[in-house]
């Protein structure tokens, strides 16, 4: 248990926790807020969820470069890599599927949307956008895990109406539409399939595609303005 | 200073985050746009309004990670520790933001243009949506430069993109909050006008007040940015002008914003006099409803719709900025129907393109409301001759486009006649008719009598029609009485 804990919180810095479940509560306060003010309670649902797809932004700061910094001392480690970034995702859909239901809960029939609805809209959003973070976060940084994160949602949503019959993720499916159902499904599908390449590019370590990589010294230094820093 | 701006433009350039944004703004601009039939004058609306919201929500992030540089790399003592002013390095790093940003949403309006003239677009483009998408696009730069340096903070950096979207798009949906009667969706940084006309542009027009207003917050924006990078320093930023710039800065942001608030949330055109012209605060305006609604209402002559082409029997003419090869499509779609009806009492000669209503009539004028044949989202091109045949015809068998009242029997029996006529329809599908229509299928004597009028000669049909013309357009023409139907 003790271990479990420690991996989920360090490898080499501590995960913050607190700052986490305080973006989790956060988001349930703004998002209860925000779905009140528009006049068509259609159009809270829909800001409910899109909300959920923001919270799973949150997932990035798990995998990202930066929390673990020098990552070649992590080579040496007795525990499979792996399995601090699982426990760390764990924790973290643990912690937004809780908001996520409390919301549901509070918000049952808003514009006819029952509280199991509304769960079936806003989960697989927010596994969605975790995994995508997640992964992009690993190959890249906080910021660049945020930005491919937001740029699958946008890319999934306008394929999803350029051919509303054809894709098979709708994001704006509605319960009762004909791709309702199936869209959830692929949904957790498409999540499930990130995180496993997530996880395994994190279980071989050294093989992921995308890092920059080291540049040889030069005898000429360049400025210091010039310092490159990935996004 | 030149050479520091220039590194900073190419790393920003260069930024993935930006041209992740751009790419998707480049898709959603494109879906838009396939919806709409391409014209100048619509297409630069809706690359801004697409393309602007993303490449501000990109601009942001690329800012925001240009903030954050210096404190990531650890770089920031030993810029702290170089001989030029601080101030000066930030101004650099603004001005190259600015240009990068507006480059690039000048790049993917250019692009929807030019994407626009080969689909046939025409028309006059208003360059003040480009101004007003590239200020957009600066100030997401601006603002994200902000977040990374005030909160050093990459999560934040990363949730402030997608919240700068939401709040952007919850104040485009302004109308239709809450409680508040002022036009706050005007106070967005990209605006998302509901009601646009190739021939009026704008209604209501927010983009001059908007210019300002958008300056103004850019200007008030730049001036926080530079006195925070001379905080701490003993190279401070000049006071004067930073004062001038903060004060204009707020000038503009009062002024514009409080012209922008005053504006109506819609504006029916209603005429070609702009006297005429109705504001419309909220959703929906029932007087306006209630007129278009009204039989005796048209549209007046406003000498606006130049395409035309036509024939000796029917012209169309349409707005300019559609070509004319909307107006031909038009003409080839209804000139089989026309030609059925020549010479008869009411039946149209001109079918007009106008910016309001619900289709009316006008002596022997059938007006098509410009949005009705611009936004063809779900048609096929039968179903969009079939729409322009129908405008026609509501108008030619005296029924009010649009509106809620029914043809007689006599007049639906005309109409399937004319449909079959013209062979738009054939006898098997008229049979369908009877069964399987939607919403309700046609009643076998109907049909019967349309097929009675088939058998006779188009030029008998139309000689015995002219008799009891006035009649079945009153609808008081019983079904007995059509050719082909006496002994």
């Amino acid at each position: 248990m003790i271990t479990t804990l420690a991996l989920a919180r360090f490898r080499l810095r501590p995960v913050r926790w607190g700052w986490l479940a305080v973006l989790a509560a956060g988001w349930f306060l703004l998002t209860e807020l925000l779905a009140a003010v528009p006049r068509d309670p259609q159009l809270g649902v829909m800001v409910v969820r899109w909300a959920a797809l923001l919270l799973g932004l949150g997932g990035v700061v798990l995998a990202a470069s930066e929390t673990d910094p020098p990552r070649d001392l992590l080579r040496a480690a007795p525990v499979p890599r792996w399995r601090t970034l699982a426990l760390r995702l764990a924790g973290w859909l643990a912690l937004g599927a809780l908001a996520v239901l409390t919301l549901a809960v509070r918000l049952d029939g808003t514009a006819g949307w029952t509280a199991a609805d509304l769960v079936r809209g806003m989960l697989p959003n927010l596994l969605l956008a975790t995994a995508a973070g997640f992964l992009a976060a690993n190959l890249t940084s906080v910021l660049g895990g945020g930005a491919a994160a937001m740029a699958a949602i946008v890319g999934l949503d306008t394929a999803g109406r350029a051919w509303p019959a054809g894709f098979p993720v709708q994001l704006r499916s509605v319960p009762g539409a004909p791709h309702w159902q199936a869209s959830r499904v692929w949904m957790v599908g498409l999540s499930l399939a990130l995180v496993a390449v997530a996880l395994l590019l994190e279980a071989r370590a050294g093989t992921r595609v995308g890092l920059p990589r080291r540049r040889r010294p030069t005898a000429r230094p360049s400025p210091a303005s010039q310092a490159r820093a990935r996004p | 200073m030149t050479a520091l701006f220039g590194i900073e433009a190419r790393h920003l350039a260069r930024s993935p985050l930006l041209w992740l944004a751009f790419a998707l703004a480049a898709a959603l601009a494109a879906l838009e746009m396939s919806w709409f039939l391409p014209a100048l004058a619509g297409d630069d609306l809706l690359a801004y309004t697409s393309g602007g919201l993303l490449l501000s929500g990109g601009a942001l992030l690329a800012g925001a990670w240009l903030g954050l540089r210096d404190r990531v790399t650890g770089a920031a003592d030993l810029v702290a520790v170089t001989p030029t002013a601080p101030w000066r390095l930030q101004r650099a790093r603004l001005g190259s933001v600015a240009v990068v940003a507006a480059g690039v949403f000048s790049v993917g309006f250019a692009a929807a243009l030019a994407v626009s003239v080969v689909r046939g677009g025409r028309g006059t483009p208003d360059l003040r949506l480009l101004a007003d998408g590239a200020l957009a696009v600066v100030l997401g730069g601006w603002v994200g430069l902000a977040v990374g340096r005030l909160t050093g903070s990459r999560m934040v950096a990363v949730l402030a993109a997608p919240v700068w979207v939401v709040v952007c798009f919850l104040s485009v949906a302004g109308p239709s909050l809450r409680g508040i009667s002022l036009s706050v969706q005007h106070l967005t940084p990209v605006l998302n006008p509901q009601d646009h006309s190739a021939a009026y542009g704008l209604l209501p027009d927010p983009l001059w007040p908007h210019l300002g207003y958008l300056l103004g917050l850019i200007g008030l924006v730049g001036v926080l940015l530079l006195a925070l990078a001379s905080r701490g320093s003993s190279q401070r930023v000049p006071l004067r002008p930073l004062l001038v710039a903060a004060v204009a800065g707020l000038v503009l942001v009062g002024a514009g914003g409080a012209k922008l608030l005053a504006l109506p949330d819609d504006v029916l055109v209603l005429g070609p006099d702009r006297a005429t012209w109705r504001p419309v605060q909220g959703e929906s305006d029932p007087q306006a409803e209630a007129l278009f609604a009204d039989p005796g209402w048209s549209f007046p002559a406003d000498d606006q719709a130049r395409a035309c082409a036509g024939d000796a029997a029917l012209s169309v003419c349409v707005y300019p900025a559609y070509g004319q090869r909307l107006a031909q499509d038009m003409h080839a779609a209804i000139a089989p129907v026309a030609q059925l009806f020549t010479g008869l009492p009411g039946a149209p000669t001109l079918v007009r393109m106008v910016p309001v209503g619900m289709g009316n009539c006008r002596d022997a004028e059938a007006q098509v409301p410009e949005a009705w044949v611009r936004e063809r989202t779900d048609r096929g091109d039968q179903q969009t001759r079939s729409f322009y045949r129908g405008v026609y015809l509501d108008c030619a068998l005296g029924l009010h486009p649009g509106g809620s009242e029914h043809l007689t029997q006599a007049g639906e029996a005309v109409q399937l006649w004319v449909l079959l006529a013209s062979g738009d329809m054939d006898r098997q599908q008229l049979q369908q008719l009877t069964q399987h229509a939607v919403p309700e299928p046609v009643p076998s004597p109907v049909a019967i009598a349309a097929l009675a009028m088939a058998e006779l000669p188009t030029e008998q049909v139309r000689a015995e029609l002219a008799p009891v013309w006035k009649r079945l357009r009153a609808g008081t023409l019983p079904l007995a009485e059509l050719p082909g139907q006496r002994p």
